[in-house]
């Protein structure tokens, strides 16, 4: 089981730090589908099973759709090389060594101070996602659907704006 | 260190990688990107919450809840992103200083 956990981390960082540093939209997106779909085997691990199949379905897919789906309807790459002439290419080199930096000097403090989060802990409540998410987490429910339609909604406006133009 | 504290320190550095590419670039699709990846440690923070206590089922619930406000704000941002572009030919978040109403 740490195996996995340790190769979906490696899947995550590698390809995360890759995501943000990457001059290319599209690499950006695809990597950043690589880190979603290697939460979703993360959360599987762990015994989030709905939540992880909601990650890879809806984050890995659907995101990166609406991402590539942006990219297409305008000339994004070009925009991005035209902005990166403007700095320095190794200013952009510093981005993955402050990452590692900063990973390490975290190692060395959590190993340094003898840090630790615990270790999980058994079931504490039989209770499965169904009935907490339906019963418990209602509220959340609310504030989703919310959400939902203020997107849904702000996505017409703007449509219906550029159509007018 | 066990496997708990590799966990955490993978999500700050996700983190940090996130906050520096918003801080880096004037891109929307970038900022967006940079967005996201923060986001997924937060994803993944929840779920070591609940791991750790013993209660994945709730913080199942959170998750999903997390999942579903991600998805709506990169597709509002999108879109923002997209309308820029319309209006101006460039998808630079400086040009929404310029809006006006």
């Amino acid at each position: 089981m740490n195996i996995a956990i340790y190769v979906c981390l490696g899947c995550m960082l590698v390809f995360g730090v890759f995501s943000a540093a990457s001059r290319k939209l599209i690499i950006s997106a695809v990597a950043l589908a690589v880190v979603s779909a290697a939460l979703g085997v993360l959360m599987y691990v762990l015994g989030a099973h709905t939540a992880a199949i909601f990650e890879v379905s809806v984050c890995s897919g659907l995101v990166t759709v609406i991402f590539i789906s942006a990219v297409s309807l305008s000339n994004g790459d070009k925009q991005i090389e035209a902005q990166d002439v403007a700095v320095p290419a190794r200013k952009r080199r510093f981005l993955p060594a402050i990452l590692i930096g900063a990973g390490a000097i975290l190692m060395i403090v959590a190993w340094l101070t003898g840090f630790s989060v615990g270790t999980p802990a058994a079931a504490v409540s039989g209770a499965n996602f169904n009935d907490v998410f339906w019963e418990t987490c209602q509220a959340d429910i609310f504030g989703q659907m919310v959400a939902l339609i203020a997107g849904a909604s702000a996505i017409v406006v703007f449509f219906k704006e550029s159509e007018n133009e | 260190m066990n496997v708990t504290t590799v966990m955490l320190v993978s999500g700050l550095i996700l983190i940090l990688a996130g906050c520096i590419e918003l801080i880096r670039t004037h891109h929307m699709l970038k900022i967006i990107i940079g967005l996201e990846l923060a986001i997924k440690a937060i994803s993944m923070f929840l779920t070591l919450g609940g791991w750790l206590n013993g209660n994945i089922a709730l913080a199942e619930a959170f998750v999903v809840t997390v999942i579903v406000l991600e998805v709506v704000v990169a597709t509002v941002l999108s879109g923002i992103a997209i309308s820029i572009y319309h209006k101006h030919g460039n998808m630079d978040i400086r040009n929404l200083r310029n809006l006006k109403g």
